[in-house]
């Protein structure tokens, strides 16, 4: 369950069609919109405003006390791309600061996705994660770094 | 109202690195990976934290629904979003939250326009929920209604 209490927030459309958000907080752990704690806060506002609710966004969030590596050859403007396959296209994740002892030391760009830590990881999101549309996405064998970008001379 | 939730939850993943900046990576999760902490969203998070230098500071998942049936909204003096019924709340962990609502219906202020009406029974209704259903950020109690009023929107300048 989530550590944090969920945030909830409520869009609302106006009479003239413009849009505002409405946030208040629930106990953790509740994740329905339709979950009755929610439905009455989002029922009481409803009869304070003249507009009506459109969409609802519930935020589950969990923190974790860590630290990143001191003097990191990789910060987060250096990316690890991986490209994965789905039904309407191709779907590049960039993870932050990858770690360099899995960038090949040939290249400095080339990441091996085949196996260990890395295989993992693209075996983990292939398994879990999908397109917008709950289409599968299948991993690449490699990925690539890409370094931070250079400020332009003047 | 009826809410009927997307086909795919969104996965954030909250990186921190050794200079300070911040970085995020999103993901589509199943609509049933609704927990931050297990299942897919854990082996994402897990295995993204195992090969990076950055800090995986915190996971987050957002479920968003959207209302087939929203009705249509009305208008009056106030139905603008800029206008806001501004909420101030007391809590048992010192904090006061606040809510804004914006658009609000011009029955529930007083007759000089400004305050809100206490009375009023959606007021009331209003504070009941939130004493019972909302909690503060960090998870507290919501004890009461400190004050609440009309907001106006800033004025533009004469030209």
């Amino acid at each position: 369950m989530a550590a944090e209490a969920t945030r909830v927030k409520v869009t609302y459309r106006t009479f003239y069609d413009i849009e505002f958000t409405v946030t208040f907080y629930v106990a953790p752990g509740i994740v329905d919109p339709n979950n009755g704690s929610v439905q009455a806060i989002v029922t009481a506002i409803n009869a304070i405003t003249r507009a009506v609710a459109i969409r609802i966004e519930l935020s589950a969030s969990n923190p974790h006390s860590v630290t990143a590596t001191a003097g990191a050859i990789y910060v987060n403007e250096d990316k690890g791309e991986f490209v994965f396959q789905g039904p309407a296209g191709a779907h590049t994740f960039k993870l932050p600061g990858p770690d360099p002892s899995f960038v090949s030391s040939t290249d400095n760009e080339t990441i091996d996705a085949s196996s260990g830590a890395v295989g993992d990881f693209v075996a983990a999101v292939a398994e879990f994660a999908f397109d917008a549309n709950g289409g599968v996405i299948t991993a690449p064998t490699e990925g690539r770094r890409r370094a931070a970008r250079k400020a332009l001379k003047k | 109202m009826s809410w009927v939730t997307d086909p795919t939850n969104q996965l954030l993943l909250h990186f921190l690195d050794d200079a300070g900046k911040h970085a995020t990576m999103s993901f589509n999760v199943g609509s049933g990976d609704t927990d931050p902490g297990a299942g897919g969203p854990s082996a994402i998070s897990d295995a993204a934290a195992a090969i990076s230098e950055s800090a995986l500071y915190e996971t987050e998942v957002l479920i968003r629904a959207s209302n087939t049936a929203p009705g249509t909204p009305t208008q009056g003096p106030y139905a603008r979003p800029a206008d806001k019924a501004a909420f101030v709340f007391s809590a048992n962990d010192g904090t006061r939250p606040r809510l804004e609502i914006g658009g609000p219906n011009e029955d529930i202020v007083g007759t000089d326009s400004w305050t809100v009406d206490p009375t009023n029974a959606a007021v009331i209704a209003l504070v009941a929920a939130m004493n019972t259903h909302a909690t503060t950020a960090s998870g507290g109690g919501i004890t009461g209604l400190i004050k609440a009023q009309r907001r106006r929107p800033p004025r533009r300048k004469g030209q």
